[in-house]
């Protein structure tokens, strides 16, 4: 069975590979021959429930269901369905695969298109342990847009598109520009840009991070007891501007019964062609 | 028990201008019980020592012989026996941790283990803390 291998097609050249928990690694990826991403990865998928019986007599049983925390299970070898599938379609290229863990299933994608977009997606379905439950994927994007410096986080809001100066979280108020982005990533001295557009019922939140060795995709969402998990346990007041970023763009989506639901945003590359 | 558990090996590749860079690179996460942190290490196959080494208090996710071992501890617990449904079984092993210290899965390495008829609903949520391997909480899936 194949677990990794490069590709070239659709004007994209790139490799992959199946890791241990955060789903199909994405790694090298150029368009046109021009460096896109460093790495890009789906590092946990979490899963909060709330209460679904009020035990009104019971306080103690009140007191463990507040206290309850969230819940996951690596995307991996160990919960893959069948292989990883590569798909050739009309004016793209497509990586997916299915894992599955008790009541919970996800389809992982990773869709490139020959004009520039790149959709890494997550289909969710399964029925969970009872239907009051959210999920959180979070992405991990290493966008090194014609190489890793040089680069600025922007944010669309108040009408206009906004510089992010430091490291921060910067969730999705509704408003976006006349393409529906609402974060990108500009290269100081090419000029190109990646935009992010969030999928309408994702809640999402996008985290701008300074790139350190070492702050590598953790293989787990929780830093310490008590302590924020990742990526904001990565978060402090570091300066974004001019310098290499990583991006995580974390959603969430609570479970209703019209799921199967497809989370994770359009990514659109600019300026490269 | 065994005082360490290897959680995942994966090949490495770090970032130019790193000296690490173009080095072929593995990164191993171990978890170590007896002080309850985690080792996360890089190791150039081709020499004898780590190229790096991080230890902190991050809880890495189960290992394949953790999930196994939070499998087992079930068996020989009276309460989740009583509660197990005919043809119940374990359909999903989870990394599990609580909020707030009211929970002991806060500060202990913990999984919970989610039973149900294969192919069925889930029907029973049980807690183990996998330091003692022992049973801690046990509470019908509905109620989760």
């Amino acid at each position: 069975m194949n677990h990794q291998s490069r590709i070239e097609a659709a004007n994209w050249s790139f490799s992959w590979r199946l890791t241990e928990s955060a789903g199909i690694m994405v790694y090298l990826a150029d368009y046109r021959g021009r460096r896109v991403l460093w790495e890009g990865s789906l590092p946990y998928v979490t899963v909060d429930h709330q209460r679904s019986l009020l035990a009104v007599a019971d306080d103690v049983l009140d007191a463990a269901a507040d206290a309850r925390g969230p819940w996951w299970v690596p995307l991996g070898a160990r919960n893959l369905v069948d292989t990883v599938r590569v798909q050739q379609f009309r004016g793209g290229i497509e990586l997916s695969a299915t894992f599955a863990a008790g009541p919970y299933h996800y389809q992982q994608i990773w869709r490139f298109h020959d004009d520039g977009r790149l959709s890494p997606w997550l289909t969710i379905y399964g029925s969970g342990v009872h239907d009051q439950h959210t999920y959180h994927p979070h992405w991990r994007f290493d966008f090194d847009l014609d190489g890793a410096d040089h680069d600025a986080v922007e944010h669309f809001e108040d009408g206009r598109w906004q510089r992010v100066a430091e490291e921060g979280w910067f969730p999705h108020s509704g408003e976006a520009d006349e393409h529906g982005h609402v974060w990108r990533q500009v290269d100081f001295g090419s000029g190109a840009a990646i935009n992010l557009r969030p999928h309408t019922w994702d809640d999402a939140e996008l985290f701008a991070i300074r790139y350190h060795d070492g702050e590598w995709a953790p293989f787990s969402p929780r830093s310490q007891a008590g302590a924020q998990v990742y990526p904001a346990a990565y978060l402090g007041h570091e300066e974004l501007d001019g310098h290499d970023v990583t991006l995580w763009y974390v959603a969430h989506v609570h479970f209703d019964q019209s799921f199967p639901y497809t989370a994770g945003p359009w990514i659109k590359v600019e300026g490269l062609g | 028990m065994e005082r360490y558990r290897v959680v995942a090996v994966e090949p490495l590749v770090v970032k130019p201008p790193h000296w690490m860079a173009d080095h072929r690179l593995a990164r191993v996460v171990v978890y170590d019980y007896a002080a309850d942190r985690c080792v996360d290490a890089c190791v150039e196959p081709s020499t004898p020592a780590w190229s790096r080494l991080d230890i902190n208090r991050s809880q890495p996710m189960l290992s394949r012989e953790e999930e196994a071992a939070a499998q087992k501890a079930w068996a020989s617990d009276a309460t989740v026996q009583a509660q197990l449904g005919m043809g119940d079984e374990p359909q999903a092993t989870m990394h599990y941790w609580g909020r707030t210290e009211a929970d002991l899965a806060h500060t202990r390495r913990s999984a919970a283990v989610v039973f149900g008829r294969a192919g069925g609903h889930p029907s029973l949520v049980v807690v183990v803390d996998l330091l003692d391997a022992a049973v801690t909480q046990v509470v019908p899936a509905a109620q989760w």
